[in-house]
């Protein structure tokens, strides 16, 4: 059996990066529908769009970062 | 390689009379980029041009043909065997068309018409079918002036309620409890009943009209569509098959060659015409000039005038005023043509890279004066692919995908036998497995036995192997070939990186210890690299245990591929801006990133052995990294203002973005963990039923990994490149290259 400090760091891992990548889907869910708008009007706008839709991603890695050094820590 | 093909303006000029000959000479050589003829305003003498003689009949001719082959559906089919010659086809045009026409056109017609009635027909049985049991002639459903009808679905119940609120009811049942029934009631109390019924859920079906029972009528529709609809229509299409046999190369030939001729004819609205000559203006590629110069003396002598003017690969200086002037005042038109119009771009990349053009062409054509970034992404974008699969057994599952995606261009005409072969050996290989487990031939613990692993394993590779080889052959879009191709490379350097990680659809097939195998010269390396990454240096490099270690390379990995793109981006700003230009917009990123990796890891070095952060302050290396860093953001906010430094974090995020080629990495082992838990089971447990469910658990599991393997790396791999990678020095837009002519595919 684990003990229940590395539990909850594991659970705190865990949360790290699920919540962040929360945040961040709801974020470029409406970016996304626009890009596609966008890229369906006139095809230059795809690379843009696709620019524009994934800069929340930053969030999640910075999640991942502390997720992983939390595992590290187990 | 790095650059666009180079690009050389044309300008061909002669009389009139030579137009013809001229456009036929540019159109066989496809090297001809037309820029169209924008006249000027208050331009007398040049006009816009008319088209060539024969384009009417052409195009009328194209456009029988065109209705040819959608009647006869051949509008994606292949070339034929033996192609027909130019000249067999062009003199018979026009008669074949006009006999073909009424057979063809009538036919096609005919087969309309009949499907036309023969969905009638069946529309009638479905709307009948809910009347089939019901025992009344249709007839006697409507048409009366002293009683109401209602025909349809009730609850039951609704006689009561009917009996009470109307003077007379009658109710028809039908045999089926499921069919419509029908309510007759006398016409005063027709709302009252609507009421109750519709109090009780009354759905009304109407009736259709008709002479006797509705079983009759459905026997009847029934018996015309199959009688007489159905036999005529399969005729209709044997007649159609027997013309479309006949005639389909002749007819795809001919559309081609009238499609060609009409471009060709058309080709004079782009050229400027003046009471005697003609001038046609383009780009062709710098090599090409001399062949096309040649090739219009070859036919035309000295009467065509051929000039051509190499465009450097920068932004043209008209562009920035300064030579504006200059430059306007010889040439008037043609340089304010240039001026505006964009050349168009070529890229120029060894065929195998045919797939990575296809990346950057989806993202967006580079500009002419820009660095073609196919050759960077060639060498990168497997890498990444494979250190986010990083399997053997995915790797090779993604080269047979891309394989059967890639379609006929692998193995030959015998592959689709010898895979039906193998897939059914593979099968009975496997059913002797199971057969020899349930037969209790054999040690009692499974995983114990080689045989009985050695005949599934072997059973399962052949049966794989087959479906491959049977899934290869056949034509496929130019699209679904690129993403084959990538596929296929993708899953070859997965498969390298298999070894380097040392795992086989997720079991690691050369031991998790300590003892593995040392690559060479790891005494020299080692502690060189121990420093930098923490790599103790041993081979196979187990994903699950050396995550402090892959965290770091791969943000390394992240430092040097955004480096080389703030590089590429200094590199256009000098060719395109000058050097002040470029120093503000991308060596002032450099600057701060350089001088942020050396502070930053000396602080994350201090943070990770615990040690005294205070510490840092005297440490050489994060003062340096400071003092560069803070340069850089001066000369930042200097170039670009206060809103450049905000920029910052940004920078910060993709390099650290990079952690992904781990964390996608770890994803995909986790998911390859989890489908061989069953499939140890069913080698471990015991009986028959944990061998069938284990294996196909394990099986679904593998095949999810393997989808899920192909979209993830794939995507993030791009991802990586669109974003972090050509956001530092890309800006695209540029206009491709599409010269005059095409390559006949159904003419000789």
């Amino acid at each position: 059996m684990v003990d229940i400090g590395t539990g909850l760091i594991a659970v705190g891992a865990g949360l790290a990066v699920g919540l962040a990548g929360i945040g961040a889907g709801a974020g470029e869910s409406n970016i996304g529908a626009a890009a596609v708008g966008a890229t369906a009007e006139n095809e230059q706008m795809f690379g843009k769009g696709l620019l524009m839709t994934v800069l929340p991603e930053t969030i999640v890695i910075f999640g991942l970062i502390i997720s992983i050094l939390l595992y590290l820590k187990i | 390689m790095l650059f666009p093909a180079p690009m050389s303006r044309v300008l061909i000029a002669g009389h009139l009379r030579l137009q013809r000959q001229a456009i036929e000479v540019l159109y066989d050589a496809r090297a001809l980029h037309i820029q169209d003829f924008q006249p000027p305003e208050g331009e007398t003498m040049y006009k816009l041009g008319k088209p060539l003689e024969g384009a009417e009949r052409a195009s009328t001719l194209l456009i029988k043909l065109r209705s040819f082959k959608t009647a006869l559906q051949l509008e994606r089919a292949p070339p034929t065997e033996t192609l027909p010659r130019a000249d067999d086809v062009l003199p018979k045009v026009e008669a074949l068309v006009v006999s073909l026409e009424l057979s063809i056109t009538g036919a096609a017609d005919d087969k309309v018409k009949l499907e036309g009635v023969a969905a009638e027909l069946r529309g009638r049985i479905e709307a009948l079918k809910a009347f089939e049991t019901l025992p009344l002639p249709l007839a006697l459903l409507s048409g009366y002036r002293e009683l109401a009808v209602f025909t349809g679905h009730v609850q039951p119940g609704f006689e009561k309620d009917l009996e009470r609120v109307c003077r007379h009811v009658d109710v028809v049942r039908p045999t089926d409890p499921e069919g419509a029934v029908a309510i007759f009631v006398d016409t005063p109390s027709r709302d009252a009943a609507v009421k109750a019924l519709l109090d009780r859920g009354f759905q009304e079906v109407r009736a259709a009209d008709g002479q006797g029972t509705a079983a009759e009528e459905i026997r009847a529709a029934q018996g015309t569509l199959d009688g007489t609809i159905l036999p005529r229509l399969e005729e209709k299409a044997k007649e159609l098959d027997a013309l479309r046999a006949k005639h389909a190369p002749f007819i795809l030939a001919a559309a081609e060659l009238l499609e060609m001729e009409v471009e060709r004819c058309e080709t004079p609205l782009r050229a400027a015409h003046s009471p005697n000559t003609f001038v046609l203006e383009g780009f062709v590629p710098t090599a090409r000039v001399g062949e096309v110069r040649a090739a219009l003396e070859a036919s035309l002598g000295a009467a065509v005038h051929f000039d051509s003017q190499d465009i450097p690969q920068v932004e043209p200086p008209a562009a920035h005023g300064k030579g504006g002037h200059a430059e306007a005042s010889h040439g008037g038109a043609a340089a304010a043509a240039a001026a505006s119009a964009p050349t168009p771009v070529a890229l120029s990349n060894p065929k195998s890279a045919g797939s990575m053009e296809f990346l950057v062409r989806l993202m967006s054509m580079p500009k002419y004066n820009e660095v073609d970034p196919t050759m960077l992404l060639y060498f990168v974008f497997p890498v990444f692919f494979g250190m986010m699969l990083g399997d053997i057994g995915y790797g090779l599952a993604v080269i047979g995908m891309g394989m059967m995606a890639a379609g006929g261009r692998f193995g030959g005409p015998t592959w689709p036998r010898v895979g039906r072969g193998m897939v059914r050996g593979g099968l009975l290989l496997m059913v002797a497995a199971l057969g020899y487990h349930i037969a209790g031939v054999g040690a009692a613990n499974p995983a114990g036995d080689p045989a009985l692993v050695g005949l599934s394993v072997v059973g399962a590779l052949v049966f794989l192997v087959g479906l491959v080889m049977r899934g290869s052959a056949g034509p496929r879009s130019e699209e679904l070939a690129s993403v084959g191709k990538l596929l296929i490379l993708g899953g070859f350097v997965s498969f390298l990186f298999g070894f380097v990680f040392g795992e086989f659809f997720g079991f690691e097939v050369f031991g998790t210890g300590e003892s593995q195998l040392k690559f060479w010269a790891h005494d020299i390396y080692a502690p060189a690299l121990v420093g930098l990454f923490d790599f103790d240096g041993y081979f196979p490099i187990s994903r699950l245990h050396s995550v402090p270690f892959l965290l770091s390379l791969t943000i390394w990995i992240g430092v040097a591929h955004v480096f080389l793109g703030f590089l590429l981006g200094f590199r256009n700003q000098l060719r395109a801006h000058g050097f002040s230009h470029a120093l503000y917009a991308k060596g002032s990123w450099i600057t701060v990133m350089v001088g942020g990796v050396l502070w930053m890891r000396s602080l994350v070095n201090v943070m990770f052995a615990g040690g005294d952060m205070g510490a840092t302050t005297g440490d050489p290396v994060f003062l340096a990294g400071l003092g560069v860093f803070v340069a850089g953001v001066v000369l930042l906010i200097k170039g670009e203002g206060a809103l450049g430094a905000i920029e910052l974090p940004t920078l910060l995020g993709n390099i650290l973005s990079y952690a992904r080629l781990l964390a996608v990495g770890l994803a995909g082992v986790a998911i390859a963990l989890t489908a061989n838990l069953p499939l140890v089971w069913a080698f471990t447990d015991g009986g028959p039923v944990a061998f069938i469910a284990g294996a196909a658990l394990g099986v679904l599991g593998h095949l999810l990994g393997v989808f899920l393997g192909i979209l993830g790396p794939g995507l993030h791999a791009l991802r990586l490149h669109y974003v972090e990678f050509f956001t530092k020095f890309y800006e695209g837009g540029g206009r491709a290259f599409s010269p005059l002519g095409k390559q006949a595919r159904y003419v000789a």
